[in-house]
């Protein structure tokens, strides 16, 4: 087993002027060579817990030790060879390339010129090729999408060359494939590089896929540390972000907002076909698998990418090429009621 | 493996544009000597210059005693207040940022209308004002304005956010030129001129006397810059990356402000209030070499300060003929539709690549 590269101990956070205490005795740890996200609903810490961990805000109480050395959060210069950041704020707009960028990250290493070493160079080079951003060197910082500049700046935090990464909500503002992106890039890193990342993020989706550890924190100054599955399957999860009309899918592992069902269908057929049925009915009101129904719903597989419904619905019989139809069907009768 | 990298490219413009201001600026220095009231020929100049008695004595004076200190003071100012402007800019992270935000040009004229229109000393009435800017009186009144103001800011930005400090200094200006109008509009006709005539600003009035003070603290200021190269590039990404890469942001910033305030404050007492360079320059600098690597940036923004304000200095004089034009009017003049033009195509550029 590894030695934590950043252990709490008894660690309180918060903000001492305002007089706000948000967590108390928190025992953190940060292994190498894992991934782990921190959640939680929106205000309750995860930026002052951040903030608390790189030296920004002083802890209330508790001690925070990176390489097992308490003293360390105390020397900034240490501190940027020990973990670097990625912030969601973003970057004044300048001419800094995407190579000017990402050698900023040497900064730590460099004498008062900043002259670029053959060692700093090789560095440059693996930070470049592990966000995938060869082609973008040249590139001006205000000519980047967003998903380019969010590899530049988790480049950038690569070439300071830390064992942590310290990632404040890197997929906010990405689309699906770039946020898939970012989390593969991300997890390759602590792969093949042992490094540890810690990040914030709202996104359930990305926690259980990708992450080995997951920090909860809830409204309630409950704090829950442990494998994303395990908080699932002990309803810390659920839990945490419980609303009132909101209900949690176990087996999926997402978020519903709570439906009002004022019928029920009996639906059955080829499998695929069910759960994309029984999903477009839910949105309109209409519960499944109800056996002592009017309503009769039997999916088919007709040729590849086409799907036939028959339904049967108070007593009158319809055949459907889409769900559309079968929607349209449905509600044309009902308005008889 | 190591790639080769863009620095080839980015670096390639930055070199050729300091290459082409080294070539430039001594050429314009000699010209600046040769144009004026009275015209000396580019061999007297050289002859002057490298210690050789020259056809006549009186061309000799002009060149040693007046055309001499004027282009070295042009030179030194220039590259001072474009610097402190790259500075400004850079730290305030506001491309309207000048040497002056923090009301240095303000604490500055407030000595000097303190002295003109209330103390009126003795020996300075009336025809004395084309000389006026180069005075002791003057240059001490100004440099105690300024300083005065200086020590406030400085005091405030050890406990307030750099933005905030922005502001402060925003109103610090607006109370002194009320001040300002206030012994205006107290004063006699004839010491409102004198009081004009040091708002023009003029690089014409500096003694080499004077010189012994002015340019080591120019240079020092200058050194201190060059310290601060690489954390002005670290604070490019902002405060927080720059925090996170080490850098202790409230150190620099307060190194930063002194060094801009003495390069800054240096100037505007014995040259009076220089506007436009300081805001043009870096625009203009970083608009030619299309980086904003303060390690290239610096020195282009020091020869291209010197260069521009040698420059507006010849204009000013209206070669061949007695008259001058105030020296403000001309760096505006100059100034303003280099400013717009940079702008302007900037922003038609970045519309085009966003489409």
């Amino acid at each position: 087993m590894s030695s934590p590269l950043l252990q709490t101990n008894s660690l309180s956070i918060g903000y001492s002027e305002r007089k706000r205490f948000l967590y108390s005795d928190l025992n953190l740890s940060l292994k190498p060579g894992s991934l782990t996200c921190l959640m939680g609903p929106n205000g309750t810490g995860k930026s002052t817990l951040l903030k608390t961990l790189t030296g920004i805000i002083k802890p209330l109480s508790g001690e925070i030790s990176y390489k097992n050395n308490s003293k360390l959060i105390l020397n900034p210069k240490e501190c940027a060879k020990t973990f670097s950041i990625v912030l969601t704020e973003p970057i004044p707009t300048s001419f800094l390339n995407v190579y000017q960028i990402i050698s900023l990250g040497r900064f730590p290493y460099g004498n008062w010129f900043g002259q670029l070493k053959r060692e700093d160079k090789e560095v440059i080079d693996w930070a470049v090729k592990a966000v995938g951003v060869q082609d973008l060197l040249d590139r001006k910082i205000n000519r980047l999408s967003d998903g380019e500049r969010q590899r530049v700046l988790i480049g950038r935090a690569l070439a300071q060359k830390t064992p942590i990464v310290f990632l404040d909500e890197p997929t906010a503002f990405l689309d699906l494939p770039h946020r898939i992106e970012i989390i593969h890039i991300l997890r390759s890193l602590t792969r093949e590089s042992n490094l540890s990342i810690l990040l914030s993020t709202h996104d359930l989706d990305l926690v259980l896929n990708s992450a080995d550890e997951l920090w909860l924190l809830s409204e309630n100054q409950n704090f829950f540390t442990g494998s994303p599955e395990d908080l699932l399957l002990s309803s810390k999860l659920e839990e945490t972000f419980s609303r009132k009309d909101l209900s949690f899918d176990k087996l999926q592992g997402t978020f519903h907002s709570e439906r009002i069902l004022n019928r029920f269908a009996d639906l059955s057929g080829e499998p695929i076909g069910v759960q994309w049925t029984k999903n477009a009915l839910e949105k309109v009101g209409i519960g499944c698998n109800q056996k002592s129904s009017d309503l009769k719903i039997k999916v088919q597989q007709i040729a590849k990418n086409t799907y036939e419904w028959k339904v049967v619905f108070r007593k009158k019989r319809h055949k459907s090429n889409s769900i559309a139809d079968l929607l349209l069907f449905i509600n044309e009768l009902s308005l008889n009621d | 493996m190591v790639i080769s990298g863009p620095t080839k490219f980015s670096e390639g413009r930055p070199l050729i544009v300091v290459i082409g201001l080294l070539i430039a600026l001594p050429i314009l220095f000699l010209l600046s000597l040769t144009f004026g009231s009275v015209s000396i020929s580019i061999n007297e100049v050289f002859n002057v210059l490298i210690g050789n008695e020259a056809a006549s004595l009186i061309h000799e004076k002009i060149l040693l005693n007046l055309r001499l200190p004027r282009a070295i003071t042009a030179v030194l100012a220039g590259a001072a207040l474009s610097v402190t402007g790259l500075q400004m800019q850079t730290i305030f992270k506001n491309p309207l940022a000048d040497p002056f935000v923090l009301g240095v040009n303000s604490g500055a004229s407030l000595g000097v209308a303190i002295v003109i229109l209330a103390l009126n000393p003795a020996g300075m009435l009336l025809l004395s004002e084309l000389n006026l800017a180069g005075n002791y009186a003057i240059v001490f009144a100004s440099t105690i304005g300024a300083g005065c103001v200086l020590t406030l800011v400085m005091l405030l930005s050890l406990r307030i956010d750099l933005i905030t400090l922005l502001i402060i200094g925003l109103m610090i200006g607006y109370v002194t030129s009320a001040l300002v109008s206030v012994l205006m509009f107290f004063s006699l006709p004839e010491r409102l001129q004198s009081f004009f005539s040091w708002t023009f600003g003029s690089f014409g009035n500096v003694t080499w006397s004077q010189m012994q003070a002015m340019a080591p603290a120019i240079i020092m200021g200058l050194i201190m810059i060059l310290f601060s190269m690489r954390v002005m590039n670290a604070l490019l990404l902002g405060d927080s990356y720059a925090k996170s890469m080490g850098v202790n942001t409230q150190f620099w910033q307060f190194w930063i402000l002194i060094s801009a305030s003495l390069l800054a404050g240096t100037v505007t007492g014995f040259c009076g209030p220089i506007g436009f360079l300081g805001v043009a320059v870096p625009h203009l600098c970083r608009a030619l070499t299309q980086t904003s690597d303060h390690r290239w940036l610096l020195p282009t923004v020091i020869l291209m300060g010197s260069l521009i304000a040698l420059f507006a200095d010849f204009i000013a004089q209206i070669p061949g003929s007695h008259a001058i034009l105030p020296l403000n009017s001309v760096t505006a003049l100059i100034g303003a539709p280099v400013i717009i033009t940079v702008l302007y195509k900037q922003r038609s550029m970045k519309q085009t690549f966003a489409g």
